[in-house]
């Protein structure tokens, strides 16, 4: 179930892969209390197809916000947001995000199974939905689940949950907030290690947002600093390490500790020394 | 959820006094212009001078003070007995197994049908209205408190028996304290319970208060007069309400705090 | 979940705590000094009530008052769940509704049977709107509270999967408020059948309330008292089946929901 990787454009010179995101110069602004208050400021940025990206930053500047501008849960004031060089006014399925707070994404009502159909609903022949689901459950490694209800699965089994609802719709790029922000250590290490593996197979192009800077370097191809109130976009580097990644030898390389480093003091000055 | 209702209603609620007027307003301009005309609608200015002249001919105030009265000689039997029953039931596994059914026969019993009864063997009289508030009231009281003791948190129950307090002072100290917001949130809802029921029985044939005069303003054709009675027991049971929970405020500070995290 | 056994147990046990009411009906029924007219022996009750039975009153009746129950019930659950749901999703509406709702929810129901008979006259119509006025403000302002207590995370979820308005209210938001609703009915059907008895009382409709204030008044103290244990005996169904319900409606919830 490999991801063909489209290119609708035309591939300009210089480039290696055409855009999946393009944000040129966005501003938003959201109401809090009464009057408007400005969350975003001047952020643009790219991100090329089959690339996973991480976006870090600390608290209160927008992060948040960033991913529902690209998904099209929030409408930017000024500047462009292109998904595949198209602007992006409402949510498509060729962009999905994945939550932080599983316990709310997932409805306790319904089965693992159920869950992962909600999307499919109403827009394919039952037997497709069930060929998607069963392939997206395979994918997260919780085939023999599928009847189970989401709450009597652990933590980290029901982000898988929701990555395979969200796989399930075959989106081009996944959206991820936080995703392993409330899982422990361990599980956690293990979920990174799935989503390579979902990465690997699928080639799709993944955007995540994440506070934690290993996690950040680890997984992805190119790491962006979002700092400031309103946030923008201080500082971007290329983590340059090979793939297949590995929990141990990754992190052993000189290369990643040369990342994490500059990435630490940024976040700690606000940009870079 | 007495929370969320009071938090939204709390800062002055421009909003929603304006709605209030707004509609108070309308009704007025409906009718005024006789775009919808009931003989049975007054106008707000009617009703309000209804309301003037009730208070003025002196009409109203024996008629509330006797189902003041009533309704809250029903409620302090209904606290004591409710109260002292619930922890009863709710310290005592004993009593509660003993005791529980029939307590569960009794509430789901709909009140109103005891108005007959009472009237068939008390005669339509202060004694038999009273008895009903307080039957009906009782069970509130009851049911809250007994929920309230046996929610008290097992730590604290260990913290006593560390303490090596008696029972009594365990009860005093310790029960008392902590069920006491338990026991607040019962005595209002008894209050609005004892007050509905003696409104009830007066209009079901009791001859006094305000339940009656209600009735009889129904019957002598008064649509004014009959809409600010029905004014005066809705703003009845908001007044009540919040005079018991100023003056608990008043006197236990500490309770109320309690209360708004407890169920309603 | 308790095995056969221990659950059957477990109700006998409950039982015991029937006591206290065997207790004072056997002292009613052989202490004869209690008696005067109008307290009549239990003896009596079911003597009036196979009388009763015998003219053909009592199923009627009994049919009338649960029929205007149940019609005045589902229509509170109805209204009071859009209504909710509508109401709980805007902050404003919810602020600027608030007080008149308070208000309208601290007036009783009885005390606005004779403006409705007045304004809408002595019509079906009229008993069912005022069984509804009665018991609506449970599911109504429950189920506004736990609209307005929906994670909003839920809905940018199902927003973000792209679910038409209406599908996220069938599959998203109603199931979401389900536990709220069903414990609001639970709360909202004592409160309809206490005002249906009362629209009996004071709207002649010739059910089970109405019956019992002719015996009243005609002084026909081990009818009245039959009647009361009829209505007893209907509360306490009444109790078992929403628990029932209640139990089977919620069984695919986590504690808690």
């Amino acid at each position: 179930m490999s991801q063909a990787i489209v290119v609708d454009k035309p591939v300009m010179p210089g480039s290696a892969r055409s855009l999946a995101f393009e944000l040129g110069s966005v501003c938003v602004s959201l109401p809090a209390d009464g009057a408007d208050r400005p969350i975003l400021d001047d952020v643009s940025m790219e991100v090329r197809q089959g690339e996973v990206v991480a976006i870090v930053g600390p608290s209160g500047t927008g992060k948040t916000t960033l991913l529902r501008v690209m998904s099209g849960l929030v409408r930017a004031n000024t500047g462009t947001v292109l998904l595949e060089g198209r602007p992006v006014v409402e949510p498509t399925g060729d962009a999905v995000t994945v939550f932080q707070d599983y316990a709310s994404a997932l409805l306790p009502w319904r089965t693992v199974a159920r869950n992962v159909r909600l999307p499919l609903e109403g827009r394919m022949p039952r037997s497709e939905q069930k060929d998607r689901i069963a392939r997206a459950l395979e994918m997260v490694g919780l085939a023999d689940r599928a009847g189970e209800y989401p709450w009597r699965l652990s933590g980290g089994m029901q982000q898988r949950v929701q990555i395979a609802r969200a796989l399930a719709v075959e989106p081009r790029v996944l959206l991820m907030d936080e995703p392993f922000g409330a899982l422990d250590a361990i599980t956690k290490a293990s979920l990174q290690d799935q989503l390579l593996d979902v990465h690997a197979q699928t080639g799709a192009t993944i955007v995540f947002i994440t506070h934690d800077i290993e996690e950040a370097v680890y997984l992805s191809d190119r790491v962006m600093v979002i700092h400031g109130a309103p946030g923008t976009i201080v500082h971007e580097v290329e983590t340059g390490l090979p793939r297949p990644r590995d929990q141990i030898e990754t992190r052993d390389l000189p290369r990643y500790h040369t990342v994490r480093h500059e990435l630490g003091t940024v976040l700690r000055h606000g940009h870079v020394l | 959820m007495g929370t969320f209702f009071s938090k939204a209603a709390r800062k002055v609620n421009w909003l929603g006094v304006g709605v209030i007027v707004g509609v108070l307003a309308l009704w007025q301009l409906v009718v005024s212009t006789r775009m919808l005309y009931y003989e049975a609608l007054p106008d707000p200015s009617g009703i309000f001078s209804a309301l003037k002249y009730l208070v003025n001919s002196g009409l109203l105030w024996p008629q509330l003070e006797h189902t003041l009265e009533c309704a809250l000689k029903a409620w302090v039997i209904a606290v004591a007995v409710g109260g002292l029953v619930g922890l009863l039931m709710g310290l005592s596994g004993t009593v509660a197994a003993w005791t529980t059914a029939t307590v569960n026969v009794f509430r789901s019993l709909p009140v109103v049908v005891m108005i007959p009864i009472a009237i068939l063997v008390w005669g339509p009289g202060t004694k038999a209205e009273v008895l009903l508030g307080a039957y009906a009231a009782l069970w509130p009281m009851l049911v809250t408190t007994a929920a309230g003791v046996r929610g008290i948190p097992p730590r604290l129950r260990d913290v006593s028996s560390t303490l090596r307090l008696s029972r009594v002072a365990s009860v005093r100290k310790i029960v008392v304290p902590f069920t006491g917001g338990a026991m607040l949130v019962g005595a209002r809802l008894a209050l609005t319970v004892a007050l509905v029921i003696c409104v009830v029985s007066e209009m079901l044939g009791l001859q006094a208060g305000i339940g009656n005069a209600l009735v009889l303003e129904q019957s002598a054709d008064q649509p004014a007069r009959m809409w600010a009675y029905v004014l005066i027991v809705g703003a009845l049971g908001i007044a009540l309400n919040a005079a018991l929970v100023t003056l608990v405020d008043v006197a236990f500070p500490g309770v109320s705090a309690l209360t708004r995290r407890s169920v309603q | 979940m308790k095995e056969g056994r221990s659950a059957a147990a477990g109700a006998l046990r409950s039982l015991r705590g029937l006591v206290p009411l065997a207790v004072v009906l056997l002292f009613w029924q052989y202490h004869s000094r209690t008696h005067s007219p109008s307290t009549p022996p239990p003896s009596e009750w079911w003597t009036a009530f196979k009388h009763i039975e015998g003219t053909g009153v009592l199923w009627t009746g009994l049919w009338v008052t649960l029929k205007l129950y149940v019609e005045g019930l589902v229509a509170a659950i109805v209204l009071g769940t859009a209504l909710g749901v509508a109401w709980g999703s805007s902050r404003r509406l919810l602020q600027a509704l608030s007080p008149l709702l308070e208000f309208l929810r601290a007036t009783p129901a009885a005390a606005v049977v004779p403006v409705a008979i007045l304004l809408f006259h002595a019509t079906k119509k009229t008993e069912i709107g005022i069984v509804v006025y009665g018991s609506i403000w449970p599911i109504l302002l429950n189920t506004a509270a736990a609209r307005s207590a929906l994670p909003p995370l839920r809905l940018d979820m199902a927003h973000s999967l792209r679910l038409s308005w209406f599908s996220r209210f069938r599959k998203v938001v109603l199931p979401s408020l389900l536990p709220a609703i069903m414990v609001s009915v639970r709360v909202a059907a004592p409160i309809a059948l206490i005002v249906t008895i009362l629209v009996d009382f004071l709207m002649a409709t010739g059910g089970i309330g109405y019956l019992l204030i002719q015996y009243e008044q005609s002084f026909q103290s081990a009818s009245s008292f039959a009647l009361l244990a009829l209505v007893g005996v209907v509360g306490i169904l009444n109790d078992l089946l929403l628990t029932r319900i209640e139990r089977t409606v919620l069984h695919r919830w986590p504690a808690g929901g």
